[in-house]
């Protein structure tokens, strides 16, 4: 997975990401689309948007307001690949979702320097200096 | 305390006696059985029970019983009488839009009242009205595409 980002003026803008994977024979092509991309974009809204914050042993996000995910105005554009392969089948669930945290703050580095290290990647911890 | 209100639902009159304060959306699932129009958050942020008031998009978990008495509501259930309805459905297969399925209801009358009063949209203006409604599958691309496939069929 490699992310495209935009960092403006401590703002992260995810623009584009591209995706290949190999799940030996493809069986059900819309299938892997609809994971795949599902994956990412929940993957992104936890990268880029929702955190959960504990107070007196409860968690205090209650609903959307406070617990935000992508809408589909922020949706970066996605490209989507399938290794060719004779492989037996595996597995495809949820594989979309993980791996983009670290594509974007790897992105967010090349693009000014700075590590993110928590998630989600919040506008204070794009401050030059910041320690995160 | 109950009040006998007449709703206009998907064409058709019903009479209700349902506390005014109500909303909507609890009127349509619990009283008239109309489950296609889904409960997310109750605060009118995800879009999951939108349906259409004299073809406008609203939020009917934030909206009294008494605010539509008299008027047109479309659900869900009524999509295929609406023009854009009835290509909408055949995008939505077209496409294989839905996942898990939750949010569709909201989707497809967001979608729908759009197209109504915008039958051409540009990505802009697609990504515009169906900003308020969340996907937690995240099949907004395969939304975007059937609208347009809609708008252009």
């Amino acid at each position: 997975l490699v992310a495209e980002v935009r960092v403006a003026e401590q703002n992260l803008r995810v623009t584009r990401l591209w995706l290949c994977v190999d799940v030996g024979c493809v069986v059900n092509p819309s299938g892997i689309d609809q994971q795949l991309r599902g994956g990412m974009v929940m993957g992104l809204s936890a990268t880029v948007k929702s955190g959960l914050t504990v107070a007196n042993g409860a968690i205090e996000q209650t609903n959307f307001d406070g617990f935000e995910i992508l809408r589909m105005n922020e949706m970066p554009e996605i490209s989507l690949d399938c290794v060719e392969s004779a492989a037996s089948p595996g597995g495809i669930g949820e594989a979309g979702v993980s791996i983009v945290a670290p594509a974007v703050a790897n992105a967010v580095h090349a693009a000014c320097g700075i590590r993110p290290l928590r998630l989600p990647i919040r506008s204070e911890d794009l401050q030059q200096g910041a320690t995160t | 305390v109950t009040s006998k209100l007449t709703l206009r639902i998907n064409g058709a009159a019903v009479d209700v006696d349902v506390d005014e304060r109500m909303p909507l959306l609890w009127v349509l699932r619990d009283v008239l059985g109309l489950t296609g129009t889904k409960y997310g958050c109750g605060k009118a942020l995800c879009g999951a029970c939108t349906v259409h008031l004299d073809g406008a998009a609203i939020r009917a978990c934030v909206t009294p019983v008494s605010a539509v008495a008299d008027r047109n509501v479309t659900t869900i259930e009524g999509l295929q009488h609406l023009d854009a309805g009835r290509k909408l459905q055949q995008a939505w297969i077209r496409e294989d839009v839905p996942q898990c399925g939750y949010c569709q209801s909201g989707q497809l009358l967001s979608a729908a009242a759009l197209l109504t009063k915008n039958p051409h949209p540009s990505d802009a203006e697609i990504d515009s009205a169906m900003s308020g409604n969340l996907c937690r599958c995240g099949t907004y691309a395969r939304i975007r595409r059937a609208i347009r496939s809609a708008a252009d069929g």
